[in-house]
């Protein structure tokens, strides 16, 4: 142990760690800049699907308004009411982000702080951001149409078929990748938390967390499967007007 | 608008006055150049975000070393497709330690294979912190503290043994 006083010693004489490394003017400007944490980047990224969101409610009333009692005019009343319920989602959840003043309270209390809003958010956050690409696809699909043919066209089934399997796409991609990302740095704080409480007695914080996860299982499951149900119910009610 | 410039001025001051736990974290957490500065920005915003909630209650030293901890545990750089290295895995640039006396590379080369927590433990400790304080920046019981040294010391004597044969 002597021979660790040394490096101790050494440690606390070393002069290079008590040069000025950032200037004046340099921490002037980092008190300015743009978090590049996992929590900033999440942040914006609520933002940015609100704002698309609005963008598409604004673009399906025009077109609600435009197709004036058009068979799909009820549809886009649909999907109206869909990104309302989104943007409500987000902005619960954008209300919801830790505050800044973590960071100044334990490691422990910091980690799990953080770790509990992820778990609760998260996932479906990212799963309702993915709305917005299957709408975008949507969306721009009947734009296309009424642009080429001045009113939508009587879908035949494999047109019907190409659209749904469009927007599915769409959402499937947009959530897996989003979800994917987080869940690596989500993970990776879970680790750093694991190895903070090893020894310790941390069963409640642990069985906290698996009971959201199985929680979010469940809830992304339902979602999954009123999805599906609601594109079938398309499906069928498009088919049957034909 | 005076008071506003007062307050960042007196932060600023308080930045320059404690540069060495900055130096300090971001040479323990980071492994290059590049990597040290992206550290250090993200470090003095999280501070400056958190400053109004200082309240004077512990040391400033104290209170920056706990934001400064908690940032670097939890910052994370986005994934690049070409990054092969695991995330655990610290790539040294030989660079770095240039100026710095022997033992401190010999003891920076052997903190660069523990994990984020232990580094974070042993550099309180080096930096010749009470076990209590540790305990309270960690979130962690005094015993919990002792025992995590007593493991990391061992390691850390491991390595540098390692490092001195070769």
């Amino acid at each position: 142990m002597d021979d660790f006083e040394k490096y101790r010693r050494a440690w606390n004489n070393e002069l290079a760690f008590n040069r000025a490394t950032v200037t004046q003017p340099q921490i002037r400007d980092f008190m300015s800049t743009q978090s590049k944490g996992l929590k900033n980047g999440y942040r914006n990224a609520l933002i940015f699907d609100m704002v698309l969101k609005m963008a598409l409610v604004f673009a399906l009333t025009l077109l609600a308004f435009w197709l004036d009692a058009d068979r799909m005019t009820n549809w886009t009343w649909v999907f109206v009411a869909l990104l309302g319920y989104g943007i409500y989602h987000q902005y619960r959840a954008y209300a919801r982000i830790p505050p800044n003043g973590w960071v100044t309270e334990s490691a422990t209390t910091c980690l799990e702080g953080q770790l509990d809003y992820f778990h609760h958010y998260y996932h479906r956050a990212m799963l309702v951001s993915a709305l917005s690409s299957a709408l975008v696809f949507v969306t721009g699909s009947f734009y296309y149409y009424l642009f080429k043919y001045q009113k939508l066209p009587n879908f035949q089934v494999d047109d019907l078929l190409v659209l749904i399997l469009g927007a599915l796409l769409a959402y499937g991609v947009s959530a897996f990748a989003q979800i994917m990302q987080g869940d690596y740095q989500i993970k990776q704080l879970e680790e750093i938390l694991e190895e903070l409480t090893e020894g310790k007695d941390n069963r409640d914080v642990l069985s906290r967390f698996r009971q959201a996860k199985t929680r979010n299982i469940l809830i992304i499951s339902l979602l999954f499967m009123a999805g599906v149900g609601l594109l079938i119910f398309f499906f069928i009610h498009m088919v049957a007007i034909q | 608008m005076k008071e506003r410039k007062r307050y960042e001025k007196e932060f600023i001051e308080r930045m320059m006055r404690h540069q060495g736990i900055l130096n300090k974290v971001c040479f323990v957490y980071s492994g290059s150049g590049v990597e040290t500065d992206d550290l250090k920005q993200e470090i003095i915003l999280q501070l400056w975000r958190s400053y109004p909630d200082f309240q004077g209650k512990s040391a400033f030293s104290t209170w920056m070393y706990r934001v400064a901890l908690n940032t670097a545990l939890t910052y994370r750089k986005k994934r690049k497709l070409n990054d092969f290295h695991w995330e655990s895995e610290q790539v040294i640039d030989p660079r770095k330690f240039m100026d710095y006396s022997e033992d401190v590379q010999t003891l920076y080369r052997a903190i660069a294979q523990l994990n984020k927590v232990e580094k974070a433990i042993i550099l309180l400790w080096l930096d010749e912190k009470p076990y209590q304080e540790i305990g309270e920046t960690m979130g962690l019981s005094e015993k919990n503290v002792s025992v995590k040294l007593v493991r990391i010391k061992a390691k850390l004597a491991n390595w540098i043994k390692e490092y001195q044969k070769i």
